[in-house]
């Protein structure tokens, strides 16, 4: 693969590049979304992506923030019955339900029509990312979350200086505990390694000016009141010192956004989302690096090189990226055909792939990559492959009558756009044959079911 | 309906939202099997314990150093009281140590020799990222070789190399372990078996597998499978592997619980005390798993720390009671080791939230197995070079030459290759 940013050419795009690009940049298209980004090119592809459309979808992203209704009552069942001991076990409930209604809410965008708007948003919710189980807030994760969106393609130092005073982060890193007397490091720490600089960028002594400098930030808590509005931050906001504390925050990061190393970190993080966990091109960061901060640090200058790229689309990275599990869950629901994200089959993938929506579980985010899967999340995967194959049934428009279809017209063109449906990365001959041998024998809608399920159960879906 | 789809139907009843806010573990265990009437077991070969302490634990409040006033100077309001302090008796070494008021445990095994305290354990140029310093302690390779946190992970682990080199021929099962998948137990034939499930959700995935497996199609794929095992080391590869040693993996623990004959009991119900209440039945049932590791997160303790170190190491104390008691009941005590570490200690001086920094060395402890109970290296001194320019403890041993006594003293194998020569081992057993 070279390193620098070649274009790919008007001729050498391919419907296959249609789908790999939307099943990167957002959460995967349906075959109609393939064919008209196919049709419409990759430039307006795109242009369209980098404003938070999905190619070949009518409708437009929702750009305001989710708003779930919290359910009021506490499920009880039986079983809740053998985990005593937990003395405030109503507290950790309405909590477990909170978060729940919060990811299934955000699920539902993601495979809506603003998928790469989503996509974006939880890449900053990987990299700037804050913690449900510590802010304990369902309004002021809502909060984070919209800032996100409100910022998606554009400016990261600006989304940087922001996503700090904002109450969720400033739970999160302890900001407000920070105290002229022995500050708290915490804070300081990850606004240079996880934020802006990396890891080994940036002299001890920053962390402990920085740590120094923002001090005496007061953030009054309140239960969570719907609408959001009415979260109060007078606490913090009317604080006669806050708009110091801001506007010498601002500048501190204005300094550290002038040092040469930043951006590349961004960079990084970005290719390793987007593109390949492999070790990325020192060179081509740095070229991409140079772009961002030229550009005023607007993100999607960046990754309209990336999009647009040659290497983008390169053998090494094309099906190489082992599915994060919500894109997992999110495209299984594309793929089967069923259009409202599903509560059960979500709750199991939230609670057992490694990846739950609002609640990372360090301040680096998801580590992805091959450590998504081992033993346990791989079982745990064919469990959600299993509970997606019965959320097909029930669906009126599912894959299964689809194929089922077009398998009892001509079992060889039919297993063809099934393999494509379903496989993230090309099959091997032995598994072509056994696939072709079993397409024969379908006799059934419930027989592609079966299929289905063993397609979903291989290595190769794992991928995307 | 077929049955595959009764099945499809039953799982997902069982993962229904309102019924699986908590899943009742299905492996009971017996608690009040009285440890006086186990049988003597006779074990195959020495088992290491791990027991991580995620998050970066506080060691200056682990093992107390109560005889320095400068601890006290530092810590005006999270010091633990010298009143407070369990104090180490009867070497000289020891004096002016002690542990955290709620490892009374501790003091006992030190009593019996069976517990080692190495103080003062870190690296050169330490780190102070929880990711890269976790990743250079799971790696254990030479410093040399060390770059970024990336470049790290991309190597093998210590205990990978391990069964590489000597668990050659054997399965996945030689490393067992809690939570993801350690960079410590990855080698170039191995990672290790994840525990994490077996008992809030046994072999779920193994029912639909075995209905799977009866279409001969199915079989078929999955022989296939394993025919193009580690073919060409690309990402599809990875996941192959690990599909093809998760069948065999699980279908022998699932062979070998089904004829379990010893049961685990008396374990705290704590997250850890499961841990390693499972991985005691798993022990004294003659599994071939040779590491384990187990998992306890919460150290960052930037604020508040007192109230939530001290719950943190009353759950290590408790569970490694049981644990203990376990083994020796049951004739193991000199063929299971446990040993304890976390990524770096803490900064000497709290911070302004009753809590303390991300600081460099810390102390370990490895109980049992045979180990020469004592203390190792001198107490912390506090002051002078002993301390980090930013405010950590200066290390004077090295990590790597604690995992190297353990290979070599312990397990009793060569460490050419998995340890660098650079790092002596120290003399633990």
């Amino acid at each position: 693969m070279s390193t620098d940013m070649e274009r790919l050419t008007k001729k050498e795009w391919t419907r296959q590049h249609a789908a790999h690009l939307l099943k990167r940049a957002s959460f995967s298209g349906s075959r109609q979304e393939i064919e008209e980004c196919f049709h419409i090119g990759l430039k307006a592809s795109v242009n369209l992506i980098l404003n938070g459309r999905q190619p070949g979808s009518s409708s437009a992203p929702v750009r305001k923030r989710i708003e779930p209704q919290f359910l009021e009552k506490i499920p009880t069942s039986p079983n809740e019955q053998s985990d005593s001991g937990r003395k405030n076990d109503t507290f950790f409930k309405r909590h477990q339900q909170k978060l729940f209604t919060l990811q299934l809410h955000w699920l539902q965008r993601m495979l809506d029509g603003g998928g790469p708007l989503e996509k974006m948003v939880l890449f900053w919710h990987g990299m700037l990312t804050s913690s449900y189980t510590k802010v304990q807030s369902a309004g002021f994760m809502v909060r984070q979350n919209q800032l996100f969106r409100e910022f998606a393609f554009g400016d990261y130092r600006e989304l940087v200086k922001r996503v700090l005073l904002d109450p969720a982060m400033v739970v999160y890193l302890d900001i407000d505990k920070n105290k002229r007397i022995n500050p708290n490091e915490n804070f300081a720490r990850e606004l240079l390694e996880m934020f802006t600089l990396g890891e080994g960028n940036y002299p001890s002594k920053l962390i402990k000016k920085i740590a120094r400098d923002i001090v005496g930030l007061k953030l009054r808590r309140r239960e969570d009141k719907l609408p959001y509005e009415e979260i109060d931050l007078k606490g913090m906001e009317a604080n006669s010192g806050f708009a110091d504390q801001k506007k010498r925050l601002s500048k501190l990061i204005d300094s550290i956004f002038d040092m040469p190393v930043c951006g590349e970190l961004l960079v990084r993080r970005l290719w390793k989302f987007y593109v390949s966990e492999d070790i990325v091109d020192e060179d081509r960061v740095k070229l991409l690096a140079h772009k961002l901060r030229k550009s005023e640090w607007k993100v999607a200058d960046v990754l309209e090189d990336i999009f647009q790229s040659k290497a983008f689309y390169d053998r090494s990275v094309m099906g190489q990226q082992i599915k994060s599990p919500v894109q997992f869950l999110v495209q299984a629901h594309k793929e089967t055909g069923a259009p409202i994200i599903h509560p059960q089959a979500s709750y199991y993938a939230m609670q057992n792939l490694g990846q739950s929506l609002f609640n990372p579980p360090n301040v680096s985010g998801w580590s992805a990559g091959m450590t998504w899967i081992n033993g346990t999340t791989l079982s745990a995967r064919y469990e959600l492959s299993s509970i997606m194959n019965s959320v097909m049934r029930a669906q009126d428009a599912s894959a299964s009558k689809h194929f089922y279809s077009l398998l009892s017209k001509n079992s060889d063109s039919g297993l063809d756009e099934l393999i494509k449906n379903f496989n993230g990365t090309s099959l091997s001959t032995e598994k072509t044959d056994l696939f072709t041998a079993m397409a024969k024998r379908v006799k059934s809608e419930e027989h592609v079911e079966i299929f289905i399920l063993y397609m979903m159960c291989t290595p190769e879906y794992q991928m995307c | 309906m077929n049955r595959k789809n009764e099945i499809a139907r039953r799982e997902f009843m069982k993962t229904g939202m309102l019924a699986s806010f908590s899943l009742p573990s299905l492996l009971s265990f017996s608690a009040n099997a009285a440890p006086a009437l186990l049988p003597r077991i006779s074990a195959k070969h020495k088992t290491l314990v791990i027991i991580q302490l995620d998050g970066g634990n506080d060691g200056l409040n682990t093992v107390v150093p109560w005889g320095n006033s400068r601890y006290y100077r530092a810590r005006r309001n999270i010091a633990i009281k010298e009143t407070d302090v369990l104090k180490f008796t009867g070497v000289k070494a020891a004096e002016g140590l002690g542990v955290h008021t709620e490892m009374d445990y501790f003091t006992e095994l030190f009593q019996e020799g069976s517990l080692a305290v190495i103080n003062n354990v870190g690296y050169e140029q330490p780190n102070r990222s929880h990711f890269k310093s976790g990743a250079i302690w799971e790696s254990g390779l030479d410093d040399a070789v060390l770059g970024s946190e990336d470049e790290i992970r991309n190597h093998t682990g210590w205990l990978g190399r391990y069964f590489d080199k000597h668990c050659a021929g054997e399965s996945n099962l030689v490393g067992a372990y809690y939570g993801s998948s350690p960079l410590a137990m990855r080698g170039n034939a191995f990672s290790g078996t994840s525990i994490s499930d077996l008992q809030s959700q046994p072999f779920g995935f193994m029912k639909l597998g075995e209905e799977m497996s009866m279409h001969p199609a199915f079989r078929k794929m999955q022989e296939a499978e394993k025919s193009q095992k580690g073919v060409s080391g690309n990402k599809v590869d990875f996941v192959r592997n690990v599909a093809a040693e998760t069948q065999t993996s699980t279908d022998q623990m699932r062979k070998f619980l089904a004829e379990v004959k010893e049961r685990g009991g008396g374990f705290p119900s704590t997250g850890l005390g499961k841990q390693l209440g499972m991985i005691s039945e798993l022990i004294m049932n003659g599994g071939d798993t040779r590491v384990y590791l187990a998992k306890i997160g919460g150290f960052d303790t930037h604020s508040n720390q007192a109230a939530k170190h001290a719950k943190l190491w009353k759950e290590i104390t408790d569970a490694l009671r049981a644990f203990m008691g376990r083994m020796k009941a049951s004739g193991l005590a000199n063929d299971v080791a446990v040993m304890t570490y976390s990524e770096f200690g803490r900064q000497l001086n709290e911070n302004g939230t009753k809590g303390t920094d991300h600081g460099a060395a810390a102390p370990m402890f490895v109980i049992g197995g045979g180990v020469k109970g004592g203390i190792f290296g001198k107490p912390p001194a506090l002051k002078g070079d002993k301390i980090t320019n930013y405010g950590g403890l200066s290390y004077e041993i090295d990590f790597r030459s604690v995992y190297k006594s353990i290979l070599e003293q312990y397990l009793k194998v060569e460490t050419t290759g998995i340890i660098s020569e650079k790092y002596p081992a120290l003399k633990l057993f």
